[in-house]
């Protein structure tokens, strides 16, 4: 396996090879970070990324609390999500309780949210919290102010503050949501029958994509199926089933892996992946990953 | 038997020599910066395992403060990659700038506006030795004191530090706002030796300047309607203190409190209507830095209107689209409006005096207005409030009330002003919390311009009549205020101000 990766990298947080420089570059295309019989990602934050090999955890960057933790717990700590507005919220089964921060966390100063349905996954982006239930229901809750990024309807019965499904996230044609991801104030939602669904948006924010709203809404990438997506703090990611990677957003760091200025429109990465493929992408802070595989 | 190095002579020119240069505005901006901005054992002390300190910035957490702690050592010792060290710093005021989005206004951890104000000095620091920087690297031997900064070095300079001003708030330690001040200073001072300079360019040159000294140096003249005076508002002549203190406690109605009116003569002596002219736009421009100091503005037409919004931009920008050339394009009326320009740029503070009539006691808001109770919670002041507004002919302030007793000065141009009592409160339709939970409970749903059938179609003033039927009956006192008058506006009268020409004004508020 190979981990492949460009953008941000202030702290050297895509250079596994040693210590950690403060001097390094953004890499502005993708490239082979890392080589291993077996590699999963555990967290990519600001500073730092975390990944499980075959022979252990490694890091690379400056890490920052969480991945001290997590380096502690040798895990990715993924039913727990944390926002830009630095609050945490954490699933157990049918459970969400929601942390001021990370610091209330380890002080276990908490507040349970409530008893909603079995989870299987979280994510968050800078105010809104998603969670996906193993029967795929997409749930969101967090700041009101940006009501868009809730993707549902705000009410006396439904405030922003508590979880509430998506409704227009039901009774899809191609089947339930089987993934979400979240990041900047965007989210991203994925259908078992491999359509993509985006909403979100703040006001006065360059427009990263023109029919991004507080509505979930598909979106055609030239009639595609989609294996995975990935949703940055300015950018998003999207894999076809073809193993071909596409993207759109900005570009300033490099986080699209093309050597070109921000894209308004989806394009391809080209890669030269002789007998390879990538079988899934990640998003970190302004950079990006991607997992490859030797094609059997 | 000469010993060069024991010479007093050659001592004595040497040590001249580095007096000299380091009295330059250029060397001693760059000390400033490397010396404070540049304090690398401060940010090292944060890094201390178990040290709690009181600077915000720690709770950014170790990553950030390392890599702010590489930035400040490379700037002052200029190694690595300047642009890289631009790009990093950038970095972290854009992640700062994103949590200023994440955070409701009032929650934003301090930690990420220290971030943005620390980030914002480092990057005018290395911006301040760029030239050795870059050389240093050629390895040439330009010292730090001979660079010079181009022009666009000083706007990034200006606009980098101004932008952390305005967007991170001015930092809490008066030491801090002094260091700030004074590259201000020394930046402003850079600029007026660069304007000297190119006094004495060769005579080729000399021509193009010569030109540019034929622009006439004051405000376009325009005709704008003028709303006849209907009912003018008293005038007195520079009355003393004790005759505007009792102006204002001896009322001439008893139901209607102080009255507003017009002080003529009070600002004769102002620098600001005499040989520091605001009426002239390069006095003004040469007072920020070439204009390079960005100010918050309004645009669109009054700020109950559909589409009005604010931005901020450099003030040479505002003075050529809004002030210069306000026709020159589809651009929407620009207003700098109620800013403390005077503490953003306290060089022009020193250009007029707080009239002494803001330093009587005048009485508490009187009982008829429906808002003397919230008026009368107000702490008493200090000091006055000072805002300056400057704008083309056309500004509009929709019909509201203030929060203190004001006296409203008369810079250059002209205004034309409306006043009515708060007794006549419930004519004017008073707005209340509208859709965002803003209290709007000061600002009067009237369009004085339409009900008083200057502004829009005949539909609409129809249709406004109709609407607010009271209207008709609310009785009002008007003026043109000129240049050069003061016009006394009592705390909860409510007034609606529109310009006639290019107007400055500064409004004095006390209580």
């Amino acid at each position: 396996m190979e981990l492949w990766v460009s953008g941000f990298n202030a702290w050297g947080q895509l250079d596994f090879r040693g210590e950690s420089s403060l001097e390094s570059p953004d890499l502005r295309t993708f490239n082979c970070a890392l080589r291993d019989q077996h590699i999963e990602i555990l967290q990519a934050t600001l500073s730092a990324t975390l990944v499980r090999t075959s022979s252990g955890i490694k890091s690379a960057g400056c890490p920052d609390e969480l991945i001290q933790f997590c380096t502690c717990k040798e895990e990715g700590l993924s039913s727990m999500a944390i926002g830009g507005n630095e609050k945490l919220a954490e699933f157990t089964g049918q459970y969400i309780k929601e942390y001021k921060s990370l610091k209330s966390y380890f002080e276990a100063d908490g507040r349970q949210l409530g008893d909603f349905e079995q989870f299987k996954q979280i994510t968050a982006n800078q105010t809104t919290f998603t969670a996906l239930s193993i029967k795929g229901n997409v749930w969101t809750w967090g700041d009101g102010r940006y009501e868009s990024c809730l993707g549902r309807e705000v009410s006396a019965e439904y405030p922003a503050h508590l979880p509430s499904i998506v409704k227009d996230l039901s009774d899809l044609p191609t089947g339930p949501i089987r993934k979400i991801s979240s990041g900047g104030y965007v989210t991203a939602a994925l259908t078992s029958g491999n359509d993509l669904y985006l909403w979100g948006g703040r006001p006065g924010q360059t427009k990263l994509l023109g029919q991004l709203s507080g509505t979930p809404e598909p979106v055609d990438l030239d009639g595609l199926d989609l294996l995975d997506v990935a949703v940055g703090a300015d950018n998003i990611l999207a894999l076809t089933t073809q193993h071909k990677l596409y993207v759109i957003g900005a570009n300033r760091n490099g986080q699209l892996g093309l050597d070109m200025e921000d894209l308004c429109e989806w394009r391809e990465v080209p890669l030269p992946l002789d007998g390879k493929r990538i079988v899934s992408i990640h998003a970190g802070y302004k950079n990006s990953f991607l997992l490859v595989e030797n094609i059997t | 038997m000469a010993q060069p190095l024991c010479h007093p002579q050659h001592t004595a020119q040497r040590f001249d020599m580095e007096g000299f240069n380091s009295s330059t505005p250029q060397a001693k901006l760059t000390d400033t910066c490397l010396r404070v901005f540049c304090d690398s054992e401060k940010l090292a002390v944060l890094l201390n395992d178990g040290q709690q300190s009181d600077i915000a910035l720690q709770a950014c957490g170790t990553p950030i403060i390392k890599l702010l702690l590489h930035l400040s050592n490379a700037i002052k010792n200029r190694e690595g990659n300047f642009d890289l060290a631009v790009q990093r710093l950038d970095d972290l005021i854009n992640l700062a700038t994103e949590k200023f989005y994440a955070f409701p206004f009032k929650d934003v951890p301090a930690c990420w506006r220290d971030l943005f104000r620390r980030a914002s000095f480092l990057k005018v620091s290395a911006l301040a030795v760029k030239q050795t920087w870059l050389q240093e690297g050629g390895n040439s031997n330009l010292s730090l004191k001979d660079q010079h900064l181009s022009g666009q070095q000083m706007d990034e300079m200006v606009r980098t530090i101004d932008m952390a001003l305005i967007m991170a708030g001015p930092p809490s330690s008066s030491d801090s706002q002094e260091q700030i001040k004074s590259v201000f200073d020394l930046l402003q001072e850079i600029y007026m030796d660069t304007i000297h300079d190119s006094k004495e360019t060769p005579p080729n040159k000399r021509r193009k300047l010569d030109n540019a000294a034929l622009w006439q140096d004051r405000f376009p003249t325009s005709k704008a309607f003028e709303p006849a005076v209907s009912s003018p508002i008293p005038k007195l002549n520079e009355p003393s203190f004790e005759e505007f203190e009792n102006y204002m406690l001896r009322p001439r109605d008893d139901s209607l409190g102080p009255e507003p009116t017009i002080i003529t003569g009070a600002l004769k002596h102002w620098p600001a209507r005499k040989d520091r002219p605001w009426k002239s736009p390069s006095y003004l421009l040469s007072k920020t830095i070439g204009g390079r100091r960005l100010v918050p503005i309004e645009l669109g037409r009054s700020y109950v209107d559909e589409g009005w919004g604010q931005k901020i931009i450099a003030f040479k920008e505002f003075m050529d689209h809004y002030i210069l050339h306000p026709n020159s394009s589809a651009l929407a009326i620009g207003y700098l409006a109620q800013h403390d320009l005077f503490a953003q740029i306290p060089s022009l503070r020193d250009d007029i005096t707080v009239p002494d009539y803001c330093y009587t006691s005048p009485p508490p808001p009187h009982h008829s207005s429906p808002l003397a109770e919230k008026h009368s919670e107000l702490p008493q002041l200090d000091e006055p409030l000072l805002n300056a507004w400057f704008g083309p002919v056309g500004t509009i302030s929709p019909l509201h009330t203030d929060p203190y007793h004001n006296i409203l000065s008369q810079v250059a141009g002209r205004k034309y002003i409306r006043i009515y009592a708060p007794k006549e409160s419930e004519k004017l339709y008073a707005r209340g919390v509208e859709d965002g939970g803003v209290d709007m409970g000061n600002t009067s749903s009237l369009d004085i311009g339409i009900l008083a059938g200057w502004d829009g179609s005949e539909e609409e003033r129809t249709e406004a009549r109709e609407r607010f039927p009271l209207f008709q009956e609310a009785e009002f006192v008007d003026c043109i205020l000129e240049e050069g008058e003061c016009l006394y506006i009592p705390v909860g009268w409510w007034h609606y101000v529109r310009s006639l020409s290019v107007s400055f004004s500064v409004s004095f508020w006390f209580n």
